[in-house]
């Protein structure tokens, strides 16, 4: 038996059950949009003859037909719904069939069929927001994380750095003077900080101070907010000028603004995450407690362009 | 800057093996070969966008050209880093989904801000062309400057007399804006024509001045006339 992408209307937007010999006009949209982007979703494959799309009578329901064999399409469907799809046809129709169901306040039931498995998938459909993935995914060898550990040891001759135990791990974090003087007054006691990790061949290899967090809260703050923008979407960018606004439109600009660019500090930082940070500030990059800050993260800019012209 | 160098850095649409990512200035040209329309072509990952200012601002993605457009590729971001030039593609979003540009030929120096929205310098409401589009985009872009170009360097002889999309302008300005100051609208009536618009990828130091344009607009006229007769 074939796998099936199977797509149903259950209610008009009054909640009253439809039906194939009975179709409101709102129905017929949706139904004649599903047919479409199903048609074009077929059409991505490399070879359509054992492809179908059958409309059924029982419900005023529409699926794609695919073969038991053909995991290349369950694949496909998959990554649009984990928001990693490289693929744009796949993207395309499923987010057609994603903004219909959205939009229009019908009853809708999807389901995914796998070798006899069915998976209902109307939550994704309903409530995730289907996005794109850009570009190939980099094999990272650096990360931003966020830690919070007990302090056991901080300062050092040739390097600094603070040493702490973060779960049953104990780690080293590279650090200026400064930071080691200021961290060595939490001896023995909790800290939240983010650091850069550096990996070699899938290993760490160090870590780098980024910023501490006075509190839990805080930590949270901006944890959240990086975890947000940790991925390869576009939305990511919209998620950082966001952000920042919010932040400049408060009373008290810029330690918050400083805390955030210090995320950023460092020199192989995803240029486009950069690029919209220094163009979202540009306005205020000569505030005494940003300047230098920015100039430091515009210089990281700089030195990636050809003619370190930015 | 050689004619040679020109014309090796103009690059018709599908003439040669293009980098995987990039934002590029670009004109598309009438059956004589004179630019006409200018847009913003943005390459992610091999997929091409057009973002321009042709009865309304939008993003084309998929954008097929056809032969008639011409760019160059500008370095301010970074020739195949997805995530810059994705960047860049999103601000281009923000400011289709929120521009109500009208069109006119005036420029005013004002652009658009990192949530595209329009940030007007002189009071005047989003007026512009094609070019005035493009280029109040790319000035937020121009970290190290405030404008993409000096527009303080054309004046209103950069309006052609009689010129038809002026006439068109004025009429659809005004009757968008019945009550608009013509003195202010006057002392800002300015045009950059796409093929100046084309010269300016060429210059590497921002904001643009006019005279640099000028010092090579001959060679890239030149070029894109050889390109337009092989």
């Amino acid at each position: 038996m074939a796998n099936e992408l199977f797509f149903k209307i259950t209610t008009d937007s009054r909640g009253n059950r439809v039906s194939l010999d009975n179709i409101p006009i709102e129905a017929a949209d949706a139904l004649t949009l599903f047919l479409e982007s199903l048609s074009e979703l077929a059409k991505a494959q490399d070879n359509t003859d054992e492809f179908r799309i059958s409309l059924r009578s029982s419900s005023v329901g529409i699926a794609l037909e695919f073969p038991e064999n053909d995991t290349q399409i369950n694949a496909g469907i998959n990554h649009v719904l984990d928001g990693r799809s490289p693929n744009n046809e796949y993207f395309k129709a499923l987010k057609a069939i994603q903004e219909k169901i959205q939009a229009n306040g019908l009853g809708y039931k999807v389901e995914l069929k796998n070798n006899d498995v069915v998976v209902d998938l109307t939550d994704d459909f309903k409530n995730k927001n289907f996005i794109r993935r850009l570009g190939s995914r980099k094999e990272k060898k650096e990360e931003v994380v966020f830690l919070r550990g007990e302090v056991y040891q901080a300062g050092g001759k040739k390097s600094t750095n603070i040493h702490l135990t973060v779960g049953t791990d104990d780690i080293t974090v590279n650090c200026t003077q400064e930071q080691a003087k200021r961290l060595e007054k939490f001896l023995y006691s909790q800290i939240h900080l983010c650091a850069l990790k550096s990996l070699r061949d899938g290993e760490v290899s160090s870590y780098l101070l980024l910023d501490t967090y006075a509190n839990i809260n805080t930590f949270n703050l901006f944890k959240n907010f990086y975890e947000g923008i940790d991925n390869d979407s576009s939305e990511r960018f919209n998620l950082i000028v966001d952000k920042i606004v919010e932040t400049i439109d408060r009373p008290k600009i810029p330690n918050e603004i400083v805390k955030l660019l210090r995320i950023f500090d460092y020199p192989k930082v995803d240029r486009g995450n950069l690029r919209t940070i220094l163009v979202t500030l540009k306005s205020i990059r000569d505030h005494e407690n940003i300047s230098s800050l920015y100039e430091r993260l515009a210089d990281y800019l700089r030195a990636g362009s050809a003619k370190k012209v930015i | 800057m050689t004619a040679r160098y020109i014309q090796k850095q103009l690059v018709k649409f599908n003439e040669a093996a293009l980098p995987n990512s990039f934002v590029a200035l670009s004109a598309q040209l009438d059956q004589e070969g004179n630019p006409y329309h200018a847009g913003i072509v943005i390459r992610l990952d091999r997929r091409n966008f057009l973002h321009h200012y042709c009865g309304s601002p939008e993003v084309i993605d998929d954008f097929e050209p056809g032969t008639w457009y011409i760019y160059k590729v500008i370095d301010i971001i970074k020739v195949d880093d997805n995530d810059e030039v994705a960047s860049f593609l999103e601000h281009c979003r923000r400011v289709c989904g929120k521009s109500k540009i009208v069109y006119s030929c005036v420029l005013d120096g004002s652009a658009y801000n990192a949530e595209g929205e329009y940030i007007s310098n002189t009071g005047l409401p989003e007026l512009g062309t094609c070019v005035g589009f493009c280029v109040n985009t790319l000035s937020l872009f121009c970290v190290d400057a405030d404008s993409y170009l000096e527009v303080q360097d054309w004046d209103e002889l950069s309006v052609p007399e009689n010129f038809p999309l002026d006439n068109f302008g004025q009429r659809y300005t005004f009757a968008r804006y019945p009550n608009l100051d013509r003195g202010l609208y006057n002392a800002y009536k300015r045009r950059v024509s796409p093929l100046e618009y084309i010269c300016s990828a060429f210059v590497e130091q921002y904001p643009i001045r006019k005279q640099q344009i000028d010092d090579i607009i001959e060679n890239v006229q030149f070029a894109i006339e050889k390109k337009f007769s092989q």
